[in-house]
C-alpha cells in the first residue's frame, strides 16, 4: 500500500483539530493574549506609581478585584502588564532560538564531515552548561532588561533545535530531489534554502512552540533567583516569586494568580506543540 | 566498540575544551575584570595593575588561556572572592550532595514514569491516556518553585508529613538519615522528570509496538503482556538510557532552583549564593564542574546504550 | 477432506474503501495456493485476516475458517492459540521481522515455548533442529547470534524456521522473496517447496510476481481491486488465462527475447561516459574495485547486479555525487576528478538522473510544474514564461495530463511520479541519462508503461543512457549493451543478446538461471 508522502495543508489542519488538547491550547492562547494586550484597554490601572497606603489589600477591597501587592499596585492590572512582558520575551526568545538553531543545524547536517563535527561539538559544549546557570552568570554581568533577556535566553536555547535540525538535514540531504537539484547545478546553500528547511518545517515549528514554553519558564526561574527585570517593570515570574516571599503570611492572591497564569500559558504552548506534532507527523496519523 | 569509545572520548575532550573556552570568555566579561572583583571598587589603578601583573592578566590572551586551561584541567579553580576557601574544596564538598539529590529524583522519576508511560502507550487514544497526558503537560508547565510551594503547603503545613526544610547536615550520611527533610526536595525535582520521561517512554513504546518484529511475535501467538515484557520494553530500555543522558543538564538546572527553594546545601545553592555576591571564581568553577559532569554522564549513557544493543556490542563475522 | 483455510464471502472495509469484497476460496491440506495481484488488490489484507491481525479499524463480514472453525469470531485467547500453531506467517521484510535484541535461537523457539511450554534446554535443542531443517549452515553457531549478524536470505530462513516450528497446517507467506536478490529468491522458493513436500504444510503465497507463481504454486487466485477475478490450476491459468486482467499481468512481465532490435543510431563525438579503473572505498569497505566501462553516444547500457554489487555507486560516481578513490571519470570527454564549484556544476548538468524511490524523488512541497522547471531556474535558462512553456511540453512528452503541472506529488500515483522524475531529468536536454532502478518500486503493469516511455523518449531525443537495475528482464527489454557487476567488479559485458543467451562468466550464468520466468512448465524442469 502506498501512502502519500505528505498530506496537504487541509489534512494537517484536520489532524490538528482532531487533537482536542491542541484546540484547548489554541483557545487558551487566544484568551491569554486578549487578557494581556486588550485587557488594559478595558481595565485601566496605574502600574508605575506605588501607593504604599493601599498595599496588600484583600481581593475586592477598594475596587481592586484581585487586591493589591506590597507596593500598592493593583494585582489584576499588574497581571495584564506582566503578561505582556512574559509573552513578548517568550515568543521573541523562542523565535530567536529557533532561527539560530535551524540555520546552524541545517548547515552542519547538510555539509557533514569536519564542519559538522566542529559545529556539533560546539552544540555539545553549550548543552553541557545548563541554560539556567549561564543565564544567572549573564545576569550578574549585565543588568537584565527585556531585550537583554530575549537575547540571552535566545542564545542559551538554540542548541536543542540545532540538534533536531541537524538530524533532519542529515536525513533530507540524501533525498533524491535534493540530489537531482545538485546535479542540475544547484549549490549547497541553495539546496538548504529550497528543499531542506522547507521540508523540515514541521519539526521546526513543533519545536518552536516548545521553545516558547521553555523560554517563559526560564524567565520565571531567573526572576525566582532574584535576577529578573528590576521594578517597576513586571513579569509573571517576578510577581510569583515576589508573592512567595509572603507565602507564610496568607497573601494567597499574590501567589496563585500569577502562578496559574504561568501554568496556563506554558500549557497552552505545549498543547499546541503536541497537536502540531500530530498534524505534521505522517507516521502517527497513519497509525491513529 | 573500543574504537567507538576512543572516538567518543576524543569528542568529550574537545567538548570540554570548548567549555573552558566559553568559561574563559565569561571570566573576561566580568565588569572591570577580575581585579575589581577581588579588590573592590575603592582599589587604585596601581593596585589593580599590580594585581593583574601578579596574576598574569597582563599577558597575551592565548597565553592566559593556556594557563587557565592548565588550571581547570588540574582542578585548580582559584580562591573564592568571598569565603576564605579554595573553589575546588567548596565544590568537592557540595557536588556529592547535589548528585544524591538528583540521583534520588531520577530514580523516583523512573519508578513512576516507566509504568505510567507504558500504561499510556497501551491505552493510547482512550480517555485514561488523554487525562494522563493532560496531567503530564500541567506538571511540565508548572514552575518548579511554584510546585515546591504547593507541596510545602499541602505536605508540610496542612498535613505535616514531611519537613519544609531540607536536611542541613554536613555529611552525606547526615543528609540521607533525614528522609522527612529529603522527601519534598526529591519529589519536587522529580516532578518535571516524570512528565518528560513518561512522555518519552510513551512514544517509544508506541513506536516499538508497531515494529515488524512485534507483529512477527504476535503472529506466533504471543499475548500482549508477553509482547510488552519480552519485545517492547527491552527495546525501549535503550531509549530510556539515552534519555537520561540527555536529561543530565536539565536535572542540574532543576537542582539549582530546588536547592535554593529548600535551602539544600548542594552545588545549586553554592552557585546561587555566589551569584548574589558576584563571587566569579565560584560561579565559573561550578559551571565548569557541571559541564564536565554532563559530558561524562552522556558519554557513559552512550556507552551503556551500545553495550545493551547487540548490534553495537560485538562484531562476529 | 476439510480445507485447512476457507474464505467464505469475505469482505473487509476500511472506512469508505472496500479493501476486499466477497472473496471465497479454499486451501486444501498440502496445497500451495498463490494469491496474485498488484498493490491495493487486497491480497495482503486477505492474508492478515487469516491470523486475525487486521487493525481494529477494519470492518469484516463473511468468514475465514481454519479447519472448519471460523477465525473471524474467535476470542483473543483462541486466536493466540491459532497463531503460529495452526496458521503461521512469513512476512516480506526479513531485515525488520526479527527482534534485534534477542538471539536467533530464542526467537526460533519462541513459538514452541509459547504453545508447548517446553523447557529452555528443550527449546535450545529444537531451535538447532529447526535451523538445520531450513538449511542454515553452522546452526550451532547461529543460534547464539543476533539478527544483524545474518544476511537477508539467512534471516528469511530463520523466519521460515519460526513459521514451521509448531508444525502448522498452513503457512501464509506475504511476499516472502520480494526484498531478496534473485539468486537468494530462488533458494528460498526451493526451500518452501521442500518444506511442503517434507512436512505436508499447505502454503498460501501472496505475491505480485508471476515468475514466483510459476515456480511454486499449484493453484492461482488472481485478485484485482479487492475481488477474485480468476481462480485455477497454475498450468491451465498460464496457458489459457480467461480474465483480461490476468492476461495483462502476464503480458506485463518482461521476458527474455532473442529478437534483435535495431541498434543505436551511431552517435558522434566522445563517449557520453567513460570510467577507467574506478575504485571507490567507503571507510574500510571497498564498494567498487577497478571498474572500466563506457557509454557510447546514443546507446543504452544496462548495468546489472544484485544488492551490494556496487552498481548504484557507479551511477553516483558518474555524476560526481561520489568521488572515486582512484581511476578516472570522464563525462563527454571532461575529467570530473578535481573539478569543483561552478566548473563541476556546469559539467554535470549535462547528465541527469532518475532515482528509484518514487516516494522520495520529488519534493513534497513543490508542484510538478516547479519541480520540472527547477533545473532551468538553476541554470538560468530562459525567462519564467519560457520555462513554463517548456515544463508544459515535458509533461506532455511523458504522457501526463497538462493539469498535472499544478499538482503536488502526493496527489500522484507512483508511476506518475516517476514520469515527473523523467520530465525533470530531461528539462536541460541532457546528453546522458542515468536511471537507477527507476521501475523497481512500481507494479508490473505500471513498470511496463514507464519502460516503454523511456525507450520511446530515448529513440526520439537520442540521449545516452546508463540503466541500472537488478532485474535482468527489465534490462533485457531496454538495453543495447549489458555490463554485469558482482562484488564491485564488472564480470562480463557485451551486446545484450550475447550476454543473455551465451553468458561466458559463471556468475552471469547463475544469475540468469535464478530468474523466475513466467512459465510453470519451464520452471518445474529446472
Amino acid at each position: 500500500m502506498t501512502a502519500p508522502a505528505r498530506s496537504s495543508a487541509d489534512e494537517r489542519l484536520l489532524a490538528f483539530r482532531r487533537n482536542k488538547l491542541a484546540l484547548v491550547g489554541a483557545a487558551l492562547l487566544v484568551l491569554l493574549v486578549a487578557f494581556c494586550f486588550l485587557g488594559p484597554l478595558v481595565y485601566v490601572t496605574d502600574q508605575v506609581h506605588t501607593v504604599l497606603e493601599a498595599a496588600r489589600l484583600l481581593p475586592g477591597e477598594q475596587g481592586h478585584p484581585l487586591g493589591t501587592d506590597d507596593l500598592g499596585y493593583d494585582v489584576l492590572g499588574r497581571l495584564m502588564a506582566a503578561g505582556q512582558t512574559s509573552l513578548v520575551i517568550g515568543l521573541a526568545a523562542g523565535a530567536l532560538a529557533t532561527v539560530i538553531g535551524t540555520a546552524w543545524g541545517a548547515v552542519a547536517g547538510f555539509y557533514g564531515g569536519w564542519l559538522d563535527a566542529v559545529m556539533m561539538r560546539v552544540v555539545d559544549a553549550g548543552i553541557a552548561i545548563p541554560g539556567l546557570f549561564l543565564l544567572v552568570v549573564a545576569a550578574t554581568l549585565v543588568t537584565p532588561s527585556v531585550p537583554v533577556l530575549i537575547l540571552v535566553i535566545g542564545l542559551v536555547s538554540w542548541l536543542v533545535p540545532a540538534r533536531l535540525m541537524r538530524a533532519e538535514s542529515l536525513a533530507l540531504r540524501s533525498r533524491a530531489y535534493v540530489e537531482a537539484m545538485r546535479l542540475a547545478g544547484g549549490t549547497g546553500l541553495g539546496a538548504i534554502r529550497r528543499h531542506i528547511v522547507p521540508n523540515a518545517i514541521g519539526t521546526v515549528i513543533v519545536n518552536a512552540t516548545f521553545q516558547v514554553a521553555d523560554a517563559i519558564l526560564l524567565v520565571t526561574y531567573v526572576s525566582f533567583l532574584g535576577l529578573g527585570i528590576p521594578p517597576p517593570a513586571a513579569n509573571w515570574g517576578g510577581m510569583l516569586s515576589g508573592g512567595l516571599a509572603y507565602s507564610y503570611d496568607g497573601y494567597w492572591w499574590l501567589i496563585f494568580p500569577p502562578g496559574l497564569l504561568i501554568v496556563l500559558t506554558v500549557c497552552a504552548f505545549t498543547f499546541i506543540g503536541d497537536g502540531l506534532r500530530d498534524a505534521f507527523d505522517v507516521r502517527f496519523r497513519e497509525r491513529a | 566498540m573500543t574504537r567507538y569509545v576512543g572516538v567518543r572520548l576524543l569528542q568529550a575532550i574537545v567538548v570540554i575544551f570548548i567549555v573552558v573556552l566559553i568559561v574563559f570568555f565569561l571570566l573576561h566579561r566580568i565588569p572591570g575584570g577580575p581585579a575589581r572583583g577581588i579588590l573592590g571598587q575603592q582599589a587604585t589603578q596601581q593596585q589593580i595593575d599590580d594585581f593583574n601583573h601578579a596574576q598574569g592578566f597582563d599577558l597575551p590572551l592565548p597565553v592566559q588561556f593556556g594557563r587557565y586551561l592548565g588550571q581547570m584541567v588540574t582542578g585548580d579553580f582559584g580562591d573564592s572572592y568571598v569565603e576564605n576557601q579554595r573553589v575546588g574544596d567548596l565544590v568537592a564538598d557540595r557536588l556529592p550532595k547535589t548528585l544524591v539529590l538528583t540521583g534520588l529524583a531520577t530514580l523516583l522519576a523512573l519508578l513512576v514514569a516507566v509504568p505510567l508511560g507504558v500504561f499510556q502507550a497501551v491505552r493510547r487514544g482512550r480517555a485514561s491516556d488523554h487525562v494522563l497526558s493532560m496531567v503530564n503537560f500541567v506538571l511540565y508547565s508548572t514552575p518548579v518553585f511554584f510546585l515546591g510551594f504547593v507541596l510545602i503547603i499541602v505536605f508540610a503545613q496542612r498535613i505535616p508529613l514531611f519537613s519544609a526544610q531540607a536536611p542541613q547536615g554536613g555529611t552525606l550520611v547526615e543528609i540521607l538519615s533525614d528522609p522527612r527533610g529529603l522527601a519534598l526536595p526529591v519529589i519536587t525535582a522529580a516532578a518535571g522528570m516524570i512528565a518528560v520521561f513518561s512522555r518519552y517512554l510513551r512514544s517509544s513504546v508506541i513506536d516499538n509496538l508497531h515494529e515488524d518484529f512485534v507483529r512477527t511475535a504476535r503472529a506466533k501467538g504471543a499475548s500482549e503482556p508477553y509482547l510488552l515484557r519480552k519485545h517492547v520494553l527491552r527495546n525501549s530500555l535503550t531509549a530510556i538510557v539515552s534519555m537520561i543522558g540527555y536529561y543530565i543538564p536539565v536535572a542540574f538546572g532543576g537542582a539549582l532552583v530546588v536547592e535554593q527553594m529548600f535551602n539544600y546545601p548542594g552545588m545549586g545553592l553554592l552557585f546561587w549564593n555566589a551569584a548574589q555576591r558576584s563571587d566569579f571564581p565560584v560561579l565559573l568553577g561550578v559551571v565548569f564542574v557541571i559541564a564536565v559532569a554532563t559530558v561524562l554522564g552522556s558519554l557513559l549513557a552512550d556507552i551503556a546504550q551500545r553495550l545493551i544493543d547487540p548490534r553495537t556490542r560485538k562484531v562476529t563475522p | 477432506m476439510t480445507p485447512v483455510v476457507e474464505f467464505r464471502n469475505l469482505s473487509v472495509r476500511f472506512g469508505d474503501t472496500e479493501a476486499v469484497s466477497d472473496v471465497s476460496f479454499a486451501v486444501e491440506p498440502g496445497e500451495i495456493v498463490a494469491i496474485v495481484g498488484e498493490s491495493g488488490s487486497g491480497k495482503s489484507v486477505s492474508a492478515l485476516t487469516t491470523l486475525g491481525l487486521l487493525p481494529s479499524t477494519a470492518k469484516v463480514s463473511g468468514a475465514v475458517s481454519h479447519a472448519g472453525v471460523p477465525i473471524t469470531s474467535m476470542t483473543p485467547a483462541q486466536l493466540r492459540d491459532l497463531r503460529g500453531n495452526g496458521i503461521a506467517m512469513v512476512f516480506q521484510e526479513p531485515m525488520t521481522a526479527l527482534n534485534p535484541l534477542l538471539t536467533i535461537g530464542t526467537q526460533v523457539a519462541e513459538g514452541l515455548r509459547l504453545h508447548r511450554g517446553i523447557s529452555r534446554a528443550e527449546a535450545a535443542r529444537e531451535a538447532l533442529r529447526l535451523l538445520e531443517l531450513v538449511g542454515i549452515p553452522e546452526p550451532e553457531r547461529r543460534v547464539h547470534q543476533y539478527p544483524h549478524e545474518l544476511s537477508g536470505g539467512q534471516r528469511q530462513r530463520v523466519v521460515i524456521a519460526m513459521a514451521v516450528s509448531c508444525d502448522p497446517e498452513v503457512i501464509v507467506a506475504d511476499e516472502p522473496t520480494t526484498a531478496l536478490d534473485v539468486t537468494v529468491q530462488a533458494e528460498i522458493l526451493a526451500l518452501l517447496r521442500r518444506l511442503r513436500d517434507e512436512l505436508g504444510t499447505a502454503i498460501v503465497l501472496i505475491t505480485h510476481s508471476m515468475g514466483v507463481v510459476a515456480e511454486l504454486a499449484d493453484r492461482v487466485i488472481v485478485m484485482y481491486r479487492g475481488e477474485v477475478v480468476e481462480d485455477g490450476d497454475v498450468f491451465e491459468l498460464f496457458e489459457h488465462p480467461r480474465h483480461a486482467y490476468t492476461r495483462s499481468l502476464l503480458d506485463a512481465v518482461p521476458r527474455f527475447t532473442k529478437d534483435v532490435r535495431p541498434g543505436p543510431a551511431a552517435g558522434e563525438g566522445p563517449a557520453a561516459l567513460q570510467l577507467d579503473g574506478v575504485v571507490v572505498d567507503f571507510g574500510r569497505f571497498r564498494a567498487v574495485e577497478g571498474v572500466t566501462l563506457e557509454v557510447a553516444p546514443g546507446e543504452i547500457l544496462g548495468l546489472v547486479g544484485e544488492s551490494g554489487s556496487g552498481k548504484t555507486t557507479i551511477g553516483r560516481v558518474a555524476v560526481g555525487l561520489v568521488r572515486p578513490s582512484a581511476g578516472s571519470v570522464r563525462l563527454f570527454g571532461t575529467e570530473l576528478n578535481g573539478l569543483r564549484g561552478a566548473a563541476l556544476r556546469t559539467t554535470r548538468a549535462r547528465a541527469a538522473m532518475v532515482f528509484q524511490d518514487p516516494a522520495s524523488s520529488l519534493d513534497p512541497r513543490m508542484t510538478v510544474g516547479d519541480t520540472i522547471a527547477e533545473p532551468m531556474v538553476l541554470q538560468k535558462v530562459g525567462d519564467r514564461l519560457l520555462r513554463q512553456r517548456r515544463a508544459a511540453e515535458l509533461v506532455d512528452a511523458v504522457a501526463l495530463p497538462s493539469d498535472a503541472l499544478s499538482r503536488y506529488p502526493h496527489e500522484l500515483s507512483g508511476g506518475q511520479r516517476q514520469r515527473v522524475s523523467i520530465a525533470r531529468a530531461l528539462a536541460l536536454d541532457p546528453g546522458l541519462l542515468i536511471a537507477d532502478e527507476p521501475t523497481s518500486a512500481l507494479d508490473v503493469s505500471v513498470q511496463a508503461t514507464v519502460l516503454e516511455l523511456l525507450r520511446s523518449l530515448q529513440r526520439e531525443l537520442g540521449f545516452s543512457c546508463l540503466f541500472i537495475s537488478h532485474d535482468l528482464a527489465v534490462v533485457d527489454a531496454l538495453a543495447d549493451r549489458v555490463a554485469v557487476m558482482h562484488r564491485g567488479a564488472v564480470v562480463e559485458s557485451g551486446e545484450r543478446t550475447a550476454v543473455f543467451t551465451e553468458p561466458r562468466d559463471d556468475y552471469t550464468r547463475a544469475l540468469l538461471a535464478a530468474v523466475p520466468v513466467p512459465d510453470p512448465r519451464a520452471q518445474r524442469k529446472r
